[in-house]
């Protein structure tokens, strides 16, 4: 036979009070859900901001002067674009010391209409030289990337062996990049060769002027020497440099307008979550104490019977807890009835750098919303309690 | 004696004035007594109870309980004594409205730990009492009558050595009155003290002694008469 203990008094009264305990539940359960949302979105964004200037691989971006932005663009967004560098400053980058490495990229902007597959970034990389495609490359390319072969980036709807339209001609997807949380993976990648041909065709369909296309590019990343300062160095190439047209950058300015952007979404999530949060408890405490001035006769019977102020305040206590409990508990499971599963669809409908956390973090994440929104039923619930031993108090007012 | 009531007040406040709803009592309560205390309303009687009960703190005076000076009792102690020793019957029908016939009457067992299963004696109650077909009820499925005999199996559940009942045919027609009455004099048959309060001195058709309370002071009517 079951017991009467605090527990199942405490369980009893939720399931006789169906109504009640279902609005609280409810409440506690979207709060649980909001919590562990705006945790995984903000760690996310956080975690795809911290990384990202380590994930473009290289220690400075040469670009045109007056194409910072699109170069962001490209690199960062995925967002089409088409620009070029000047011959003579490809003479003059080629001149500095204190390079370690360098490897240039070609940007051809493909169109909307039916010369291709897709409106899409396509970027030509230099395979010999490169440092900053490669490290993405899921698997081995079959041999070296020949002319005509392709690797895509993560979100482009294409597989190896698939054939893609640009202009006028067709490339074979070889190989995947891993997802990178950046314009790479809305982006399609050839070597040199395939790419100044399709530049060609580009500059066929958009009347542009021919320039040299044996040797165009749009940005060179490069690698400095190891022991050699980057702000230093960036300060003292940067003026050399800028009479021929390039500007340098370095990863961390690219991502400085967009940090700062994201920090301020953060705080915006952050304090309506903790407002949020504030409300709950507020909300539920006086919820609570509404309860407890139409219960004041249910304890004073408890009193009655023998029992202490404490154990009613115990069961009191329990009692929010449990509710709490369940409402927790139905938070995470609408997470990840509602947010898991499409959880590839918002990598892809996110603009903004965005790298989900791997499982074990993702588990935290869940189990701090669950236990934050859990916390809410027990401390909305203090002050009830501490008023229970007055209002369960005999007086000559309650008796006659 | 089992319970010895001596020189008792307790003073409430009204805005700035105080007055006194228990007012110099002394009353004396030897075992198998069955007491009636009747009073108009506000004359203090639950006060007194809830006194004797621990449920409120006297102002002065003494209540020595079973050989104990309860006066000093911290309120864990009181709350034991309550549920072991003293069986209350509330004002009103005192029943919780969430829990079965048969949990109601099984909670007070459960409040402190003991041996046993206290299953049958509470199905021996309800029987007792005329309500074993209830056992599974909800209280908002019984009527006045039925939650009263529902309060009394409860408060004897622990088997305790006295019965307090706060107007317990209060609200009850003629017929069930006089059927809880009749329950309370075959619990007293049994050896059980019994302290009853009612504002109906006609119902005070049972017993061996007969208080009236008026204004906090307590007296022993001029002659016990029972009432038909």
């Amino acid at each position: 036979m079951r017991r009467l203990n605090a527990f199942n008094i405490s369980l009893q009264n939720l399931r006789r009070r169906p109504f009640r305990s279902f609005c609280i539940a409810s409440f506690v359960a979207l709060l649980s859900f909001v919590l562990i949302t705006g945790s995984l979105l903000t760690f996310s964004l956080r975690k795809g901001m911290s990384s990202m200037s380590d994930r473009l691989g290289a220690d400075l971006i040469l670009a045109p002067i007056g194409y910072q932005h699109s170069a962001e663009g490209v690199l960062l967004r995925g967002e089409p674009s088409a620009f070029y560098l000047d011959m003579e400053a490809l003479d003059k980058i080629s001149g500095v010391k204190g390079f370690s490495r360098t490897s240039p990229q070609l940007f051809i902007a493909t169109m909307d209409s039916s010369h291709c597959s897709f409106p899409v970034q396509l970027i030509g990389y230099e395979p010999n030289t490169d440092f900053v495609i490669a490290p993405w490359l899921l698997g081995e390319v079959p041999g070296i990337l020949a002319f005509g072969e392709v690797i895509v980036g993560s979100q482009i709807d294409a597989t190896a062996g698939d054939k893609l339209m640009f202009f006028s001609s067709e490339y074979r997807v070889v190989a995947r990049l891993e997802k990178t949380g950046m314009g790479f993976d809305t982006s399609v990648f050839f070597n040199m060769e395939t790419a100044r041909a399709a530049l060609k065709e580009y500059f066929y369909y958009t009347g542009e002027d021919v320039r040299d296309v044996e040797r165009a590019a749009s940005i060179i990343t490069a690698d400095i020497d190891e022991g050699l300062d980057p702000v230093a160095f960036t300060r003292e190439i940067h003026d050399a440099l800028r009479l021929s047209g390039v500007d340098v950058i370095r990863p961390q300015d690219f991502i400085g307008e967009l940090s700062r952007n994201l920090n301020l979404l953060m705080s915006v999530i952050f304090t309506l979550t903790a407002i949020l949060w504030l409300l709950a408890v507020g909300v539920l405490t006086v919820l609570f104490t509404v309860i407890l001035n139409e219960r004041k006769g249910e304890f004073r019977i408890y009193r009655v019977l023998g029992a202490t102020v404490g154990w009613i305040a115990r069961f009191v206590l329990l009692e929010a807890a449990l509710v709490s409990l369940f409402g927790a508990l139905a938070g995470v499971f609408a997470f990840c009835l509602l947010i898991l599963p499409f959880r590839a669809l918002i990598d892809l409908g996110m603009i903004l750098p965005y790298i989900q956390p791997r499982a074990g973090t993702a588990a935290l994440l869940i189990a701090a919303g669950f236990f934050m929104s859990f916390l809410v039923g027990p401390l909305a619930s203090l002050y009830s309690v501490l008023r229970i031993g007055p209002v369960s108090a005999a007086s000559v007012w309650d008796g006659e | 004696m089992l319970l010895e009531i001596r020189k008792l007040r307790k003073e409430y406040r009204r805005g700035d004035a105080g007055f006194l709803a228990v007012n110099d009592v002394d009353i004396s309560v030897g075992e198998n007594d069955f007491i009636f205390i009747t009073g108009r309303s506000g004359s203090g009687k639950s006060t007194l109870l809830n006194l004797i009960a621990g449920l409120a703190r006297p102002s002065s005076g003494k209540i020595v309980f079973d050989g104990r000076d309860i006066g000093g009792a911290n309120e864990k102690e009181l709350a034991f004594l309550r549920n072991s020793q003293i069986g209350y019957i509330p004002q009103g029908h005192g029943i919780l409205f969430n829990f079965t016939v048969l949990d109601n009457v099984l909670l007070p067992f459960y409040f402190y730990s003991r041996e046993g299963d206290p299953k049958k004696r509470a199905l021996s109650l309800l029987e007792q009492t005329g309500i074993p077909h209830l056992v599974g009820s909800y209280p908002d499925q019984l009527s006045g009558g039925e939650l009263r005999r529902v309060s009394i199996a409860r408060s004897l559940i622990n088997s305790p050595c006295l019965l307090i009942a706060d107007e317990p045919t209060g609200d009850l027609d003629p017929q069930t009155t006089n059927d809880i009455l009749r329950m309370f004099e075959r619990i007293s048959a049994e050896g059980v003290t019994i302290i009853l309060v009612t504002h109906e001195v006609d119902t005070v058709s049972c017993g061996n002694r007969h208080l009236i309370m008026e204004e906090g002071f307590i007296r022993e009517a001029d002659c016990f008469q029972r009432y038909p």
